[in-house]
This record gives structure tokens, C-alpha cells and sequence, in this order.
């Protein structure tokens, strides 16, 4: 692109602002061709679908801003949910057998964190290996078969109402607003971002590298625990399959939300944002009667000119 | 009057990099007040020693003092604290972070919210990284990200972050190999009031004039091993490149 036109103040504003004007683009246009996308009741179904996504998103935005990748945080999510049903099957309260089940899937993920950053094995690697043990103990918990969870007060979690806004909405968006005043205020925050983009200068400084991505990790087996309680509460089941696969949308929301792979860059709100407009496409398709089989290939498409996009804001930036 | 122990004494240090040896018997000690120039040629063992004292890197052998004590097991958060200030040659920053928050890293300045909650206190940085700035007559750009700026501007960056800290031993690994003319000026400046209050500093440079105008003492390193040590004034010039290329007086 020639240097004036990509210095041209609005062409620059679409460009720093590219995610969310892309959400408003895609709400602007599914308003105008999907049936019965403009209610109450389609804004809360969409925000539904995004409360797990987002709180998944966060997982990976954490973990990718110290440069790192977690792909068990579908695995754990489901892993959450089949300890929380178990628990209660015994005869736990429900509170207490959330919080366990939360406990757990924080353990999971400082463990996952301990193995990659104190016995150096890759990220990539160690939360492969995650994935795979988290999706079979959850098939060995729930023995393959979905567990009913009879406790209202855990499945309130998912099909509750708090002002009319339902639960989980509620706990997502509490959730962002902690990481985003984590991220934002405090020096352990900002230490994510400087372990991201210069590990070498963050260890000299006297940051606590290694500390700090195992504690990235952990927040990231947490917060995906939250989203498997969410996804079990919602359908009043663990069911064995719960959260199967949902890594992958996890990872596209941050990327579609300018965070990088590589560290050190990437915001809550962009995490969000990306969220948002995955669970936007997912409703207009099926909205539009489009067949679930094109839903991958959109996601594929939107990935890419995220991708795509994000090196234009780059380059326009330099 | 009675010997008082030096600022920083090293005995013995050696450090290999697997089959490399990259320092040997190093016995190294300095005041507070001086200016302790280490020359050798490239790949002489240098920076590979300013990190151990930094504490970026473990010696392999070897003990080091600290005001006459013992110190081991040194990790960069403990030379901080026990008041080392390193600036490395390769300037490693955070890019992605503005000056100000680049030069407090690691000790940021905090305040209590609801009288517990510890948050960033980004303005009080800012206009504390401005006032140290200004001190040492350096101009930044305070709220650029670091990965925008020039080599030298970058250096400035480092300078300030290990000037601003009340130190008791500056080290800095060719400070002003990437900087102009009036900054390498202000540089020298710095190094010698420095001195003057008290900081011991060592300054590693290939640029000889430099030595001549601000150090007290030199050390040469050869091939990992000290080649020649001395006061400025009873060197020559021609001594020490002489110690840089060929090694001990009494080996060549
Ligand atoms: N991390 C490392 N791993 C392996 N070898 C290393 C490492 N760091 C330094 N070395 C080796 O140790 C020796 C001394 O290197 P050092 O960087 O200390 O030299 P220097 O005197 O600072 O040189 P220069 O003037 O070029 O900066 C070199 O042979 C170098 O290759
Ligand atoms: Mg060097």
C-alpha cells in the first residue's frame, strides 16, 4: 500500500480499531439478512454461547502474552464438570463440590505450567499431552455416559437469571473484568507482558519468569474449570464429550482478537471482542438455515483475515 | 589506618560453557570511588564476567565478596537488592513497554487501593523516570514503546534504568557503543560523578581514550585469564593493547 494512503487518518482508525469495527460490520450486516437477530433473546443466546468461549479466550490470552500456548483448556473444562458431577453423585454439597472441582482444574493447569517452565518441556508439547490425559480421565470419571447433576443450585449456575441477565453472563463477565484489572494495574500483570517481550531483560529485572508462566498456566486451568462448571451447569449434565475441541476456538477468538502467538502483545478486550464475533458467526449461520458443516470453514476464512489484517495493522504502525 | 575490605572482591572465578573455558583465576577486587576499566579483546571473557557479577550467570568455580561477606547462589533480584546495577551489552529491553515502565521493571512503584490491593502507580513512575532523565541530561520519549526507539536511544534507556537506583556498583558493558557524540559526552560525565559519590563502577569499553579520561584502574582479560592489571596513570597505551593481543607480559 502506498505510504500516504496507509497513513490516512481513517484508513489508520480502521486499522487500530479493525476488531471492533468488524463486530459492528458483521452485526450491521447479520441485522439486515438474518431473521429475528435483532431481539433480546438473540443477544442473550449469543452471549450464552460466548460466556464458556470467553472465559476459554482469557486461558489462552494469559498464556499467550508470556509466549506460551495451552491446548488442554477444552480437556479441562470437561475434566471440571465431570469432577463437580461425581462429587455431587457422593454426596457433596454443590458448593463445596464446585470449588473442589475449580481446585483441581487449578492444579491441572499448575501442573501442566511446573512441567513446562521447571523440567522445560515445550509448551506445545506438555499441553498436548494435557489434552490427551484430561479428555480420558474425564471419559474414565464419567465411565463414557453423561452424569445428570439433580443440585439446582450448580445448575443455576448455567440456566439462572440474576436481573433478568442469566448467571453465566454474570460470571464471564466478572471474570473480565478481574483479568482486565489484573492485566492493567498491577506489576504481575504488566511482568506478563514484559516476560512476552523480552524474557532475557524480564529475568534480569528480577521478575520471577519462571514463577510467573507456571502462575499464567494455573489461571488458565482455573478459568477454564469455570467455563466446564458453566458448560455442565448449562445442560445439567457432565457429559464425557464436554468441552471437547474447544481449544481451537479459543485460540482463533484471541487471534481474531490481535493477540500474538509469539508474546507480549494482546488485550482482555481483544480477547473478548474475538469471542464475541465467533459466537456472532455461529448464530447468524444458523440464523441464515446455513448447514452446520460450513461452520468450520467461516471460522477458518475469519481466522485468516484476522491474520491477515492484524500484519496490515503491524506494518501501517512501523 | 586500618585495611578496610573492598566493595567487591572476586577469587578464583573460572566459568566454562561446556567444552568452552571462557574465564579462569580470575582474582578481582574493587573500592568504592573507582572506576575500574576491564579491556580485552572480542570474545576475551568480558561480558561473560559482568554477568556473573550481575548475577545473570553462575560462576562454574570460584568465590565472590560483597563488603567483605561471602555472597553465592547470586540471581539478578539479589544483586539488585544488594545494590549492583548492570547495564548489558546487549541492552536487552522490553520492547513492547514504554520507557518509563522499562526503566522501573521488576521494582515498580505501587499504592494501596481500599488500603490493600497493591496497583501500579504509572504516574508517579512517568514523572520520577522524567526528573532521572533530566538529571542525566538524557531525552526520551516517555511513553514510546522501547521497541520504537533507536540503538542509542535504547542505550539511554538502559543508562537510566541502572543510574537511577541509589547503587553501590554500576557495571556497564560498552554503554557507549551505540550512541552520538554528546550523549557518549554525557556518559563520561556520568561515570565520573558517580565515582565521586561514592559508586564503585566498572566500565568495559574498546574505546581507549575513554579509559585514559575516566578510569582509575585497568584490568586486561586475555583468552578468559587476567593479563594485566594496574593504575591508569603507571599504564601505557601501548602496554595494554600489547596485554590484549598477546596475553601475560611474562608469557610473551
Ligand atoms: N551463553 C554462552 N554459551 C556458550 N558460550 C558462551 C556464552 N557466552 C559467552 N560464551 C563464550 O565465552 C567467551 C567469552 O565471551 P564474552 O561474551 O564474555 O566476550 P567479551 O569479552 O564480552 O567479547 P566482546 O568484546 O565481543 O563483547 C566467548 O568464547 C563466547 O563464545
Ligand atoms: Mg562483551
Amino acid at each position: 500500500m502506498p505510504n500516504e494512503l496507509r497513513h490516512h487518518p481513517i484508513l489508520q482508525a480502521i486499522v487500530d480499531q479493525g476488531v471492533l469495527i468488524a463486530f459492528v460490520l458483521l452485526v450491521v450486516f447479520l441485522a439486515f439478512v438474518a431473521p429475528h437477530f435483532v431481539s433480546t433473546a438473540n443477544a442473550f443466546s449469543i452471549l450464552i454461547d460466548a460466556a464458556p468461549l470467553v472465559l476459554l479466550a482469557l486461558c489462552e490470552l494469559v498464556v499467550m502474552l508470556v509466549a506460551g500456548i495451552d491446548l488442554a483448556v477444552g480437556a479441562i473444562a470437561g475434566f471440571t464438570g465431570a469432577i463437580a458431577a461425581t462429587m455431587m453423585l457422593d454426596g457433596f454439597p454443590w458448593p463445596i463440590a464446585t470449588l473442589l472441582a475449580l481446585l483441581a482444574a487449578m492444579l491441572a493447569g499448575t501442573l501442566q505450567g511446573v512441567i513446562i517452565n521447571y523440567l522445560r518441556v515445550t509448551d506445545f508439547i506438555t499441553t498436548l499431552a494435557g489434552l490427551s490425559i484430561f479428555s480420558s480421565l474425564t471419559l474414565i470419571i464419567t465411565d463414557g455416559e453423561p452424569m445428570n447433576i439433580n443440585a439446582n443450585g450448580f445448575n443455576a449456575l448455567g440456566e439462572g437469571h440474576l436481573l433478568g441477565v442469566p448467571t453465566q453472563i454474570w460470571i464471564a463477565a466478572f471474570i473480565v473484568v478481574v483479568v482486565a484489572l489484573w492485566l492493567g494495574l498491577t506489576a504481575s500483570g504488566m511482568h506478563l507482558y514484559a516476560i512476552g517481550g523480552n524474557r532475557v531483560a524480564a529475568y534480569r529485572a528480577g521478575i520471577r519468569v519462571r514463577r510467573l508462566r507456571s502462575f499464567a498456566y494455573a489461571f488458565s486451568g482455573l478459568s477454564a474449570g469455570i467455563a466446564g462448571v458453566i458448560l455442565a451447569a448449562q445442560l445439567a449434565t457432565a457429559d464425557p464429550n464436554a468441552g471437547r475441541g474447544q481449544e481451537l476456538p479459543a485460540i482463533a477468538a484471541v487471534v481474531i482478537g490481535g493477540v500474538s502467538l509469539f508474546g507480549g502483545r494482546g488485550s482482555v478486550w481483544g480477547a473478548v471482542l474475538g469471542a464475541l464475533i465467533l459466537s456472532t458467526i455461529l448464530d447468524g449461520l444458523v440464523l441464515l438455515n446455513i448447514s452446520p458443516f460450513y461452520t468450520q470453514l467461516v471460522e477458518g476464512v475469519v481466522i485468516l483475515l484476522a491474520v491477515m489484517t492484524g500484519h496490515l495493522r503491524k506494518r501501517s504502525s512501523n | 589506618m586500618p585495611e578496610k575490605a573492598p566493595l567487591l572482591e572476586l577469587r578464583n572465578i573460572g566459568k566454562r560453557f561446556g567444552a568452552v573455558h571462557a574465564l579462569r583465576g580470575i582474582d578481582l577486587q574493587i573500592s568504592s570511588g573507582e572506576v575500574l576499566a576491564l579491556l580485552g579483546d572480542n570474545g576475551a571473557g568480558k561480558s561473560t564476567l559482568v554477568k556473573i557479577i550481575a548475577g545473570a550467570h553462575a560462576p562454574s568455580s570460584g568465590e565472590m565478596f560483597l563488603a567483605g561477606s561471602k555472597v553465592s547462589l547470586f540471581d539478578p533480584r539479589l544483586a539488585h537488592d544488594l545494590g549492583i546495577e548492570t547495564i548489558y551489552q546487549d541492552l536487552a529491553v522490553a520492547e513492547n513497554l514504554d520507557v518509563a515502565t522499562n526503566i522501573f521493571l521488576g521494582r515498580e512503584r505501587k499504592s494501596r487501593v481500599l488500603g490493600f490491593l497493591p496497583v501500579l502507580a504509572r504516574r508517579e513512575m512517568r514523572r520520577e523516570a522524567a526528573s532521572a532523565l533530566e538529571r542525566l541530561a538524557i531525552e526520551l520519549p516517555l511513553r514510546q514503546v522501547v521497541g520504537e526507539l533507536s540503538g542509542g536511544q535504547r542505550q539511554a534507556v538502559a543508562i537510566a534504568r541502572a543510574a537511577y537506583w541509589q547503587a553501590r556498583l554500576v557495571i556497564m558493558d560498552e554503554p557507549t557503543a551505540a550512541i552520538g557524540v554528546g550523549e557518549h559526552e554525557a556518559i563520561l560525565k556520568l561515570i565520573q560523578n558517580l565515582a565521586r559519590s561514592g559508586v564503585a563502577v566498572i566500565l568495559v569499553t574498546h574505546t581507549m581514550p575513554d579509559v585514559w579520561q575516566v578510569a582509575t584502574r585497568i584490568v586486561v582479560l586475555t583468552r578468559g585469564e587476567k593479563a594485566l592489571e594496574g593504575k591508569t596513570g603507571e599504564l601505557t597505551e601501548e602496554r595494554v593493547v600489547r596485554a590484549m593481543l598477546v596475553g601475560r607480559e611474562s608469557d610473551a
